[in-house]
């Protein structure tokens, strides 16, 4: 069963993680390259900070205090050195240390995306169960009205009416800020709306594949009630594909909820990253960017790893 | 007014972190991306004790966030766009206007030794001024909410502090039919081409509308406008670096008293200022060169009067109007007047009802 691959299977799932972690390295390596030379195409920070009358005596005086007036080498350098002991500068704009900076938005980002993922799976799940339980009516059409609006419906357009109509005119829930366990319903829901729809369609499609499958219909031959053969027999076999997808979406919650937390006044990673890109925050945007990278590559990493324990045909195959 | 021994002892970081002024109120915390909290002082030698006994700025950079916040009440006042006014008066939110905030200011990239054809030549900068219908800009662009402009980079809070008045034949007239006229007299009568750069800026939302508009009126006089999409930022390269010399851009410029107004003259209409200048005129350089020298009053507001006047005659860029910053105020909210002073929203006298 090993697949002509010689050595115990543990070992096997050891170097295949290993080898995916060097390959994250690797990729971060190159990013580190990619976001240093990006950060500084998109223009001079000293356009943004510096008034629009200022001097060319402040601009070269800007310059040397933010050490942009080194060669770019020694900028890069200089910048992956501190950024593997965690020091990332300081910001331009806020005058404090990146490191601080990320420390305090980075639990915000992690909050919400575990609210939305939440929310996501709440809905997610009896959604896409019933729908291929109930293949065909009036469940499975709406389940799939939910799908095709959750991934059609731009995010930021979502956010717009429900700040606008459920915040505003009827002044359910809070319009913005992160000051109470009300203010994760709007951005909560916006961020996990989009999830709903990925992971409903997936759990659907899985269960058909599950519902269809000998043991399933051994089951229900050997009189097993239906909700036990629904619920425990299929749904265990149908949700390895969803858990990929929920670490890996996890992952996307956390970093790129640019337009959500902007949105929303939501004080983490998103707004921090759209408060860099605006005001050419180099050491931020740098910053923000690696610490996604670094998220994004260690839940797939554990994605990768968990999914070779979970399903053993992987792990015996590698 | 800033504290030398807190900033000599603690450096610019710390103070920019933590800053100590004069004011009603004492900085409490701030988050960035977040908020900042004061809270007041307990007696402060301008107002005595201070109505509000702490006072919060959210930072919430969607509108339409700031507006629903206001409506739950969660925030006393919000700076709006000028096209939401109308809807927010309807729902009975008193709107505060701050008069003439800022000048929205045309201006054209210099070469790297001064003016280039064909702007280089005064007939065709006032051409390029009496193609624009001032008043339908601030009617169509700006919702009302503005006054047509006059004297070229002159800034109204600072016309009383020098007493420069600004006589009805000052007034650039929408006057199409003069405009091509002076062009066919400058040698332009088939027109000419001119990149028009188009941006947004904070505080000015409708810039690319305004830039669209713009180029709109100049084809009109057979000036072919291209229009250029970019961000400040980018334009600003071109401006400083006097890589498009003869190319159009715009700005905000906050209104201010005449010390301001001076400083802003002495960086963006001075010779010597290298980098910034747009007007490259000796008479102009020599007479803000004498207000810097000068100790006497009266001898200052002259100069200044004579700057804005000099500036009026030759044209030196294209004032289009003042524009006026809306704040929606909750319904509890009493009197208020935002003040005009740069940088000062005169939050020291709020008062509720």
């Amino acid at each position: 069963m090993s697949g002509g691959v010689s050595g115990s299977p543990d070992l096997i799932c050891f170097a295949s993680c290993f080898f995916r972690l060097l390959q994250s390295l690797i990729a971060l390596a190159i990013l580190s390259v990619v976001v240093f030379v990006l950060a500084r195409a998109t223009g001079d920070p000293l356009h943004m900070i510096l008034p629009m009358n200022a001097s060319e005596e402040d601009y070269a005086n800007a310059r040397r205090y933010l050490g942009l007036d080194r060669p770019y080498v020694a900028q890069y350098l200089s910048f992956v050195g501190r950024a593997v002991t965690g020091d990332f500068g300081n910001s331009i704009r806020a005058r404090r240390p990146v490191s601080e900076l990320l420390r305090e938005r980075l639990p915000n980002s992690l909050k919400l995306a575990a609210f939305a993922m939440s929310v996501s799976l709440a809905i997610a799940f009896p959604l896409g169960v019933m729908a291929a339980v109930k293949k065909g009516t009036g469940v499975d059409r709406a389940a799939q009205l939910v799908a095709v609006l959750g991934q059609s419906l731009p995010t930021f357009w979502v956010a717009i009416v429900l700040v606008e109509f459920v915040a505003g005119r009827l002044q359910w829930l809070p319009a913005g800020g992160a000051d109470s366990l009300a203010s994760y319903v709007l951005p909560g829901f916006t961020l996990g709306w989009f999830v709903v729809a990925g992971m409903m369609r997936l759990l659907r499609s899985g269960m058909l594949e599950v519902l269809d499958s000998e043991y399933v219909k051994l089951a229900r031959l050997k009189g097993v009630a239906e909700r036990r053969v629904v619920w425990v027999h299929a749904l265990k076999n149908a949700l390895i594909p969803v858990v990929t997808f929920a670490g890996i979406y996890f992952a996307i919650l956390v970093t790129t909820a640019i337009v959500v937390e902007t949105v929303f006044a939501w004080p983490g990673l998103g707004r921090l990253a759209y408060d860099g890109i605006t005001s050419r925050d180099f050491p931020v945007i740098q910053a923000v960017v690696l610490a996604t990278a670094v998220i994004v590559a260690a839940v797939n990493l554990c994605v990768d790893c968990l999914y070779a324990v979970i399903d053993p045909r992987i792990r015996y195959s590698r | 007014m800033l504290p030398k021994k807190y900033i000599e002892a603690n450096g610019d970081d710390v103070f920019a972190r933590k800053p100590v002024g004069t004011g009603p109120y004492r900085f409490v915390e701030q988050v960035v991306g977040s908020h900042i909290k004061m809270t007041a002082v307990d007696s402060h030698w301008r107002i005595g004790v201070p109505k509000y006994k702490n006072v919060t700025f959210k930072l919430v950079p969607e509108e339409t966030t700031r507006i629903a916040l206001l409506r739950r009440g969660e925030v006393d006042v919000a700076d709006v766009s000028r096209e939401r006014v109308k809807e927010l008066e309807k729902e009975g939110f008193p709107v505060h206007m701050r008069k003439e905030e800022a000048l929205i200011h045309v201006w054209w990239i210099l070469g790297p030794d001064g003016r280039t054809p064909p702007t280089n030549d005064k007939r065709v900068r006032e051409a390029l001024n009496l193609a624009i219908d001032r008043n339908e800009i601030a009617q169509s662009i700006f919702g009302g909410y503005a006054e047509p402009a006059a004297i070229p980079m002159g800034l109204t809070w600072s016309f009383k502090d020098v007493g420069f008045k600004v006589t009805p034949d000052m007034a650039y007239a929408y006057d199409p039919a003069r405009a091509k006229k002076l062009l066919a007299d400058a040698g332009l009568a088939g027109g000419f081409t001119q990149d028009v750069y188009a941006f947004q800026l904070p505080g000015f939302p409708e810039g690319k509308a305004f830039a669209e508009a713009m180029a709109g009126y100049w084809e009109k006089i057979g000036v072919k406008s291209r229009l250029i999409p970019v961000d400040y930022p980018a334009f600003r390269k071109m401006w400083v670096d006097r890589k498009a010399p003869g190319a159009v851009g715009y700005y905000n410029v906050a209104n201010r008293d005449w010390i301001g107004a001076y400083a802003f003259l002495e960086k963006q209409g001075y010779t010597p200022s290298k980098l910034n200048d747009t007007v490259n005129d000796p008479e102009v350089d020599g007479m803000l060169a004498q207000v810097l020298r000068q100790t006497d009053r009266d001898k200052i507001n002259a100069l200044m009067r004579n700057v804005y006047t000099r500036l009026r005659s030759e044209h030196h860029g294209v004032p289009v109007v003042f524009v006026h910053s809306p704040y929606a105020a909750s319904k509890t909210l009493g009197k208020w007047n935002p003040g005009s002073v740069m940088y000062d929203l005169f939050l020291d006298e709020l008062a509720r009802k």
